[in-house]
């Protein structure tokens, strides 16, 4: 009617309530009256100005208002429609701010249900009314046919009997950033017209739900409906539910036909409503299989994403597979974000640290960056106590957190348990989570772990696998930093501790057995097998021997598998004994944080037998493990096992913690920190005199013997006193060592009679105070205590022919002889020995010194030069950096010793260059100038 | 539209700070302002009057004459009526609204041109009751009749929360009646009502004080940008523009809006306890009318704790000044543009949205007559409206100085 107006070249000007009749009944039938106000449209173009004109307060546009004629137009009316219907929805006028342009309309104050209205029609209404009451009236429609096709389609969302799908109401997140490609992958899943269904799986909290709400977000406009439900218990329960998705005609109280299910009947409905539109259901943390509910749901014409930890096997489904945030901006920003402030470049640093110690996860950053602001802390001190205590131990405030759309306030620790709640694990796959918890981020063969907890399938892991409790990359397994935080929040019940325990014997069982194999006395492993023998004729014996192994702890656990494996006489499996040190150094790492697992005997064993034969590269490592061990052991600190068949007394380790000391001391002197090994020697030595045990003082003694030589520095033709001094010394602590490893000699797994035998023979040879036949008698004694006690691959066998060959080297000056001892020796090294590092200390810079006594110093230098090239391998740790300099020492000593020598000036370019990209300066390689001149005057 | 307000509209629109005069133009400008005195003799000559329009015995005589034939009681002294720079009060309004025999738009027409002010405020006894018989022509002595009905009424201190009753419900009921006993009953059932008012505008300050001062608001994102753009090029800190920031005082935000520098925010909040009185007051560029109410620190606050302020020249100003910043501050952080040039539909959408927040709170439209007013719509024709306010009173900053 208005348009018809219009088309006439009239305004109507006042429209109101009071000038519309609507006739009851029929309600088409509406007439507009009172035609006083009209004005005809060519009044306005030849008036510029006029007095006051009168108007229906509530129902005028401004123009009307200010009697601003030039501004009069269809848009004042159309104002005054906006108007009339603001008034019958909320039963008020539009005030001044509905008519600004960021006006927001509350829909819950209007005067009908609005539970029972789509989102759409409020949509439509807030862009009706922006348009039609807009202050500014050329921001109005201008014409009455936008307006009508607007209420037409605000009637078409208005009317309740046509059956509708109501669209979720879904939060936007918070802050979102980082994941453009995973918004454009799933774009393109969509388009893809033979795909209707997508999984996209994840962990927990690693952001499925916040990028789908962020799609959403973005996106809303390509939809006609979307759908967001929270899977509970079943397809057709949550389908059902109509509190998840709601159809304005059809209630679940509704009547059903016999045997009809009010899902199909829904289903049904939602076929119907969603055919030929753009429709979307998003079912959240879907837990269900693939079944016939879920595929009836997927044949409906509307586009399925299913968001779950682990996707289940459906040919038709496409799997989008979400991963923590690639770019470290992005995860900064969000830090940032939830931090509330922006972070320094120090702190940016620390927040490296954190990204590190909590897998990327996108929740657990966002957390601790609440629980820094929210208690006060700095970013590197979270960094420091996520690293020592876990995330969840960062402070006890409560942080706010967004959950399935809404905000909630708890504990880290409590939000993460939520999280990863872990009801549905049975005991034995809970025990699995808590044992795998204790992997380090390597993780551990999926075969491996099977065999250590004795599982008889894989069928548990396979499931732990599937439900993403646990990651799988090739063969091995591991568990997320996030999930394995989760986990280690699990109390430890008594049958976790017993798997625990369980758990670090083995590493601890097959680390013994693997370390001490070529040593083993031969005189224990005779014992062995007549024991064996004995037992397996002799039932009564047998079962007394299983008791007394059982009594004896894990002592008797490491000698039940020798006992297995005693007729193996193969050399220990160098490249296994490695692997099990490496897994058992992250495991222990993993222990620091278990009170629990600590207070066990195991643990400290297992730390102990580690660290004695872990790398000696590894020395930070070493060094701080150590120094807790020994300080433990000032109170009541024991470990076990020693000797499983000399004794089942657990004061047999004071041997281990022997052995620790020699090994702390030694780095120490090694690195020449004298201060710092004088301490640890005085400490050895006050452990060594409560101890009292002749094992125990040889070592100590050996141990001294090997400070000596270090402090000689290969002087033994000493020129002062205090190299004389030393020398006596050494002369000494041997005697003292042969004096008390005599008495052990059988049982000793360290051979340490044998090896000070030949090591007094290699000080009366280097110090020409011995005859020949003295250093003789001494290395045939030795001989024959080898021959008799040890294995063929005991590494006092390599001492044997190193000092042979130094025997005929520096007594006889028998070439030929040294080179056949040496030979041995190289052979014996290359199976026995673990380390490049050791072999260089052990045979490299022996054999050298031996060719350089020969006069073959071109030998000796190349072997020198090969030693380095070794260290090369490892150009930044320290251990071998240092080596490396003392390998390239021995060669300038040759060098400037022998002026006859000519120097090979490739080895003074690869020194140079490999010095460049050494970041340490101490680590570098000096080349003395009176060697580079050298150098120069050969290449001229 | 009378040539005055038509003068004042053009002058508006050509003036400029790009001229090379500007600042003589704007004291000029100033200088043409009418006071009640100019602004009474033209509506003289509007409404009868023949004479000399200097002859002030003469316009005595005929406003004499007009009140005695309408039974109005006479002011002692009329002559006093066109002495310059005077401010009179409602009441003497009103009484020539009745001897002139305006209706209820020639009441509002005269409040705006003459004296300057809201015409009708419903929320009080006296001025329902003017309402109530402007429109239905009943004399000044019947309204005086009815007002005596009523004891006289004390002020409240604090508009109640909830249940206030708006003003334009007021109006709508006066305007349903026509009968003056049943104005009686409901001003005597309602009595509790009439001792507030700007319930309206009180809400609209606030709504609009807490989108620009709230953490995040406008004035936050508005002064990082000025920030950004105008202090990043100032050698001196102390010329440049008070930033507000997060959680800034409403002193710090109300400098930033002015255009204060860091300087003069200094001096106001040493010297003068944050009170730009002694700057405003007889200054050249801001006539007594401009002055007069001009939005302060301490009003504001007042609003925002939900007391009345004592003149409604206040909340009016203040509605017109944060509506202005408001709208502008807005562009400008949605454009994140300090320097956004404004097109026309921009300037008139920022009119008309002024004028429709103070319709609906019941005070005239912005009139170019009225020199605050002025200032706002002067505004509105540069480029920059939001710089060229602050540029202005930057200006009335340094008349202050010089004066």
């Amino acid at each position: 009617m208005l348009d018809k107006i219009h088309r006439q070249g009239y305004l109507y000007m006042d429209i109101k309530p009071e000038n519309v009749l609507v006739a009851d009944g029929y309600q088409k039938q509406i007439q507009l009256f009172d035609f006083d106000s009209l004005l005809p449209m060519e009044d306005i173009k030849s008036k510029t100005s006029c007095k006051r004109i009168s108007y229906s307060k509530g129902f005028a546009a401004i123009e009307l208002r200010t009697s601003q004629i030039k501004h009069f137009g269809i848009h004042t009316d159309v104002y005054g429609v906006g108007a009339l219907a603001f008034y019958l929805l909320f039963g008020r006028t539009p005030s001044a701010p509905d008519c600004e342009m960021d006006a927001e309309f509350d829909f819950s104050e209007i005067q009908y249900d609005c539970d029972k209205c789509d989102d759409k029609l409020f949509g439509a209404l807030s862009d009706f009314f922006h348009n039609t009451l807009a202050v500014y009236h050329e921001d109005r429609y201008q014409s009455m046919n936008d307006v009508t096709e607007c209420l037409r389609e605000i009637e078409r969302y208005a009317d309740l009997t046509i059956p509708r799908i109501y669209s979720t109401k879904i939060a936007s997140p918070q802050f979102f950033c980082g994941r453009d490609e995973e918004l454009s992958e799933i774009d393109n899943f969509l388009k893809a017209p033979d795909c209707n269904c997508i999984f996209i799986t994840g962990m927990g909290g690693i952001g499925k739900s916040t990028l789908i709400r962020e799609y959403l977000r973005s996106r809303w406009e390509r939809f006609d409906t979307i759908l967001y439900v929270h899977y509970n218990e079943s397809i057709e329960a949550t389908i059902s539910n109509d509190d998840n998705i709601e159809i304005n005609t059809l209630k679940q109280d509704s009547k059903l036909k016999d045997g009809e299910r009010y899902f199909d009947k829904k289903l049904r409905k939602i076929r119907e409503i969603v055919r030929g539109t753009s429709s979307l259901l998003v079912i959240d943390n879907f837990t269900g299989d693939v079944d016939d509910d879920l595929r009836a749901l997927l044949a409906a014409d509307l586009k399925v994403i299913l968001l779950s930890r682990q996707a289940p096997s459906y040919k038709s489904g496409r799997e989008m597979k979400l991963s923590s945030i690639s770019d470290t901006r992005a995860l900064c920003r969000i830090f940032e974000h939830n931090l509330g402030r922006s972070m320094t470049e120090d702190e940016k640093g620390m927040f490296e640290q954190i990204l590190q110690r909590v897998g990327r996860h996108t929740l657990v950053l966002e957390l601790i960056a609440k629980q820094i602001a929210n208690s006060h802390i700095t970013v590197s001190r979270a960094a420091s106590l996520t690293s020592t205590h876990g995330f969840s131990a960062i402070a006890s405030e409560k942080v706010d957190y967004e959950r399935d759309g809404s905000n909630k306030s708890d504990t880290i620790g409590n939000i993460i348990d939520a999280l990863f709640e872990a009801n549905a694990l049975s005991a034995e796959k809970k025990t699995l989570m808590k044992v795998a918890s204790l992997l380090g981020d390597d993780g551990m063969d999926i075969n491996q772990f099977k065999e250590i907890m004795k599982l008889p399938t894989l069928d548990d892991l396979n499931e732990l696998i599937k439900d993403g409790w646990l990651m799988i990359s090739g063969d091995v397994i591991s568990m997320h930093r996030v999930i394995q935080e989760a986990v280690r929040r699990w109390e430890w019940t008594a049958e976790y501790i017993k798997a625990a325990e369980e758990f670090l014997s083995y590493f601890f069982i097959e680390i013994r057995l693997e370390s001490t194999k070529n040593n083993y006395p031969k005189f224990l492993q005779q014992c062995g097998c007549i024991a064996r023998d004995y037992n397996s004729r002799n039932k009564w014996m047998s079962r007394l021997f299983d008791i007394c192994i059982d009594r004896n702890g894990l002592v008797g656990k490491v000698f039940k598998e020798r006992y297995l494996r005693i007729t193996d006489e193969s050399p220990a499996d160098l490249k296994k004994l490695g692997a099990l040190l490496v897994q058992s150094e992250n495991i222990l790492n993993q222990c620091k944080r278990e009170p629990a697992i600590k207070a066990r005997k195991v643990y400290p064993a297992l730390l102990a037998d580690t660290l004695i034969n872990i790398p000696r590269y590894k020395e930070d490592y070493i060094l701080t493990e150590a120094k807790d061990l020994l300080e433990a052991n000032k109170s009541d600190f024991i470990i076990s096992g020693f000797n499983e068949l000399l004794n089942n007394d657990e004061n047999e380790n004071l041997v281990i913690i022997m052995r620790l000391y020699a090994i702390v001391a030694l780095i120490h002197a090694d690195n020449k920190r004298f201060d710092e090994a004088d301490k640890w020697f005085e400490e050895a030595r006050q452990f060594a005199e409560r101890a009292h045990d002749d094992k125990v003082y040889a070592l100590y003694y050996n141990l001294l013997g090997d400070y000596y030589d270090i402090l000689l520095n290969g002087a033994y033709d000493t020129e002062n006193k205090d190299e004389e001094r030393i020398l006596n010394k050494m002369f000494d602590t041997t005697e003292k060592t042969l004096y008390y490893s005599k008495q052990v000699v059988k049982f000793d797994d360290d051979h340490l009679y044998a090896k000070n035998l030949l090591a007094k023979a290699v000080l009366l040879m280097r110090s020409v105070r011995g005859t020949e036949k003295e250093v003789a008698a001494l290395i045939n004694e030795a001989k024959k205590i080898i021959w008799e006690n040890t294995s063929l691959y005991a590494d006092v066998r390599l001492h044997f022919y190193l000092v042979r060959a130094w025997y005929y080297a520096l007594m006889c000056d028998d070439a030929e002889s040294a080179d056949e001892e040496i030979k041995h020796a190289w052979e014996l090294a290359d199976a026995i020995i673990p380390t490049d590092l050791q072999k260089i200390e052990d045979v490299i810079i022996p054999c050298a010194n031996i060719f350089y006594e020969l006069w073959h110093h071109d030998r000796a230098i190349d072997l020198l030069y090969e030693g380095t090239r070794l260290c090369a391998k490892r150009p930044n740790n320290d251990s071998y950096a240092r080596v490396k300099k003392e390998l390239c020492d021995h060669i300038w000593e040759v060098v400037l010793n022998e002026p006859e020598l000519k120097v090979n000036p490739e080895i003074i370019r690869v020194i140079d260059a490999e010095n460049a990209e050494i970041i340490d300066p101490k680590n570098r390689v000096i080349i003395p100038d009176d060697v580079r001149r050298m150098t120069e005057n050969e290449a001229n | 539209m009378d040539q005055y307000t038509e003068t004042m509209i053009l002058a508006a629109e050509i003036s400029s700070p790009d001229d090379d005069d500007y600042e003589e133009n704007l004291l000029k400008i100033s200088a043409m302002f009418r006071g009640f005195d100019q602004a009474l003799t033209v509506f003289l000559g509007e409404h009868g009057y023949s004479g000399d329009l200097n002859d002030v015995p003469a316009k005595v005589q005929f406003l004499r004459e007009k009140f005695k034939a309408a039974n109005v009681k006479q002011p002692r002294d009329f002559k006093e009526w066109f002495i310059p720079k005077k401010q009179f009060s409602r009441d003497t309004a009103f009484s020539i609204c009745f001897a002139f025999g305006l209706n209820i738009d020639g009441t509002k027409d005269f409040f705006l041109r003459v004296q300057f002010e809201r015409a009708f405020n419903c929320h009080t006894v006296k001025e329902s009751v003017y309402y109530f018989c402007l429109k239905n022509a009943l004399s000044y002595s019947e309204a005086q009749e009815i007002i005596a009905q009523f004891p006289a009424q004390k002020r409240a201190k604090k508009i109640p929360g909830r249940d206030a009753l708006y003003t334009k419900t007021i109006i709508e009921y006066i305007d349903s009646i026509d009968d003056k006993e049943k104005l009686i009953c409901y001003i005597k059932d309602n009595i509790e009502d009439f001792q507030y008012n700007n319930v309206t505008a009180g809400e609209y300050i606030r709504e609009l004080w807490e989108d620009i001062s709230k953490k995040g608001g406008l004035a936050e994102k508005e002064g990082t940008i000025l920030d950004r753009t105008h202090n990043q090029d100032q050698e001196q800190d102390q010329e440049n523009y008070v930033i507000a920031g997060a959680n800034a005082s409403t002193w710090r935000i109300f400098a930033q809006i002015l255009g204060m520098t860091n300087y003069m925010e200094k001096e106001y909040a040493a010297k003068y306890d944050r009170s730009l009185t002694t700057v405003l007051s007889d200054n050249k560029l801001l006539p007594l009318k401009a002055a007069y109410c001009f939005p302060s620190r301490q009003s504001i606050d007042k609003i925002l704790r939900g007391e009345t302020v004592g003149d409604n020249e206040i909340i009016r100003k203040m509605l017109i000044f944060l509506t202005f910043y408001k709208y502008w501050a807005k562009i400008i952080t949605d454009k994140n543009d300090a320097f956004y040039e404004a097109r026309k539909s921009d300037s008139v959408r920022c009119l008309d949205t002024i004028n429709n927040r103070l319709l609906d709170a019941g005070y005239p439209e912005l009139y170019a007559g009225n020199a605050y007013d002025w200032i706002f719509m002067w505004s509105l024709n540069d480029d920059q409206p939001l710089a060229a306010f602050r540029r202005y009173m930057g200006e009335v900053f340094a008349v202050s100085a010089e004066q």
